[in-house]
């Protein structure tokens, strides 16, 4: 059955068993059947796959009339010649992660599912009747005040995602350079334990872009991926379900930059949209933390500026100005000469996988609770490489944790 | 590989790894490659066989310890969610079985007692079962210093008393955990921290000649 699996996710036996740091000829013996799943890893592969156990360690093989029975929706939508192997074998890492954050909130006995009420309650009240951006609009209104995040009219870049994934969103921002997708929501994890998991491509991307791709496609997972088992959004073409897309990119656009924090800035910042200067919109880019595009649209949108000021404001060349304004807008590098080699070293490098033949960025929340975990003696440092997807002695090494006398 | 055949053919004690264990030697980007051969020696000679579904039944008398595989699956999910799998599942069959484990992570023993889990008991090391083997006249003190000279160089784990001196010269003082009961002991008994004696006390399966 395995086989059959591995055929509907359109990867290849070596391919899943490099992600998944197993060794090409083991895995193989457990997909011909020749030798039986060792059990951890049934419950990984199940999550991972999107199938029972049960189906996992089924012998019979299937017919191709039945593919269709077990194949999992989310690989259905990652099929077809726009995605390459790197979205797909990214989807099975993000899959691999949410069943490792489950795994440590087990452990830890915190499970986060706020995310299941909220959605909930946004499902009931939102107008369904009401035109695409405005029901984007009124869900991005129920998530400021639900999860508040309209404290203190600013931008809510920074603190948005902590605030998500409190409640249980998974989100991963990691490159995937041969990939065109900019972002995609799916669900992860087990029955009975599903959260829904917001990716972002990090590539030739700003954070302030990303900011607007993750609501995005939060916006979808509230909406739409119950339903469809995965939206996916490209760099390069819009979808073409514009219903969908026009209610994310109101839910986004309402979430972050909602008109009383653009009036707000405009106002505490004296800027006059009349005649900005460039440094006027990236001044207010720095503080909203949306890139210029997003700013203009709600500035239109609330009708402090005109088409004709959107299509010349549009053209401003404001980067420079932006790297001095927000460290948000530095590169790496460039923020890692600002702060200091020092500092710099608690973070570089540590967030990197190495057990799985292609490398993710975790997110440094769950690397600081895993590394809590480890300090309150809830899990063993090998757990702790395991949950990092990093070998023993490469968490000794990044985290200062030689192994124990024996 | 001797000292592991010595446990099976002189005391009547099978080697056993978890399916994990297997996944884990075999998948180890820096050692799998070189551990691979012997760990396929072993077990096409049986002397290490893997404790999975297929094998359980051979492996474990039906009336002699009234635990099934599946009981100790269960036990492992558990173990798993806070020590690392081959741990897990190793100290979950050791327990529900009633047998020695040989573990180097004496973190994960720790972590299991702080969440109210029962870990294996005794824990064997490496240099317990090596002891063994030159308590008997298995090995010589050469080569269980050769094996001690290797970990070394591999920056593998090695009990204290090892590290900066050869193996005749610090058995005196290594607390050994397994032992010949009819032979002349060696190293010390250690006691845990309610005095109970830590050494696992053998005898032969087979008459000594």
């Amino acid at each position: 059955m395995l086989r059959d699996i591995l055929n509907s996710t359109g990867l290849d036996t070596k391919t899943c068993a490099g992600l998944l740091g197993v060794q090409i000829h083991l895995f193989e013996e457990w997909v011909a059947g020749q030798k039986p799943i060792p059990e951890s890893f049934v419950s990984t592969l199940s999550t991972v796959f999107g199938v029972t156990p049960d189906k996992l360690r089924a012998t019979r093989k299937i017919s191709s009339s039945e593919l269709g029975d077990v194949t999992p929706a989310i690989w259905f939508r990652f099929r077809g010649s726009k995605f390459t192997s790197a979205d797909r074998e990214c989807v099975l890492l993000i899959r691999r992660v949410a069943h490792l954050v489950g795994q440590l909130e087990e452990a830890t006995k915190n499970p986060a599912v706020g995310w299941h009420g909220l959605f909930e309650e946004i499902g009931r009240r939102v107008d369904r009747q009401a035109p695409p951006r405005e029901q984007g609009r009124q869900a991005a209104r129920m998530l400021r005040e639900s999860r508040q995040l309209n404290h203190g009219k600013t931008g809510i870049g920074g603190i948005f995602r902590g605030n998500i994934r409190s409640m249980g969103v998974l989100v991963i921002e990691t490159p995937l350079p041969e990939s065109q997708i900019e972002g995609c929501s799916f669900y992860v994890g087990g029955l009975g334990v599903e959260r829904p998991a917001l990716f972002a491509n990090t590539h030739h991307s700003t954070w302030f872009r990303r900011n607007y791709v993750l609501m995005h496609e939060l916006a979808h997972a509230i909406f739409d991926v119950e339903s469809a088992a995965a939206a996916i959004d490209f760099l390069e073409h819009r979808s073409e379900d514009d219903l969908l897309e026009e209610r994310a990119d109101a839910f986004a656009q309402e979430a972050l930059i909602p008109r009383e924090v653009l009036r707000h800035f405009i106002q505490t910042l004296g800027i006059n949209l009349d005649v900005p200067t460039p440094r006027d919109l990236a001044l207010l880019v720095a503080h909203t933390h949306v890139e210029l595009r997003t700013v203009l649209a709600a500035a239109f949108e609330a009708g402090f500026i005109t088409a004709d000021q959107y299509a010349r404001y549009i053209e401003y060349e404001i980067a420079s100005e932006l790297r001095r304004l927000s460290d948000h807008a530095l590169s790496t590098d460039e923020y890692i000469k600002k702060i200091g080699p020092e500092v710099a070293a608690a973070w570089v490098g540590k967030r990197s996988t190495t057990i799985p033949s292609r490398n993710i960025l975790l997110p440094v929340p769950y690397i600081k609770s895993v590394l809590s975990a480890v300090e309150d003696f809830v899990i063993s440092d090998g757990k702790a490489a395991e949950l990092l997807m990093i070998d023993r002695e490469t968490f000794a090494e990044r985290f200062g944790r030689p192994a124990e006398a024996i | 590989m001797v000292p592991l055949r010595q446990l099976k053919m002189t005391y009547g004690m099978q080697p056993v790894i978890v399916p994990e264990v297997e996944v884990e030697l075999r998948s180890h980007k820096r050692l799998g490659i070189r551990c691979e051969p012997q760990l396929n020696k072993a077990l096409h000679s049986g002397t290490i066989q893997i404790l999975d579904k297929s094998s359980f039944a051979g492996l474990v008398p039906i009336s002699g310890v009234g635990t099934s595989f599946a009981e100790i699956q269960e036990l492992g999910n558990t173990y798993a969610l806070h020590v690392g799998s081959g741990e897990a599942y190793s100290h979950a069959a050791a327990v529900q079985l009633g047998t020695p484990i040989l573990s180097h992570d004496n973190q994960a023993v720790r972590i299991l007692l702080n969440q109210n889990f029962q870990p294996a008991s005794p824990v064997l090391r490496a240099f317990d079962i090596l002891a063994l083997s030159y308590q008997i006249g298995s090995i010589t003190g050469i080569q269980a210093d050769q094996f001690r000279k290797c970990l070394l160089a591999e920056r593998e784990m090695l009990p204290a008393v090892f590290h900066n001196c050869g193996f005749e010269e610090g058995l005196p003082n290594f607390g050994c955990r397994i032992v010949d009961e009819e032979m002349l002991p060696i190293g010390f008994a250690q006691r845990d921290h309610n005095g109970a004696q830590l050494q696992m006390r053998v005898r032969r399966i087979t008459p000594t000649h």
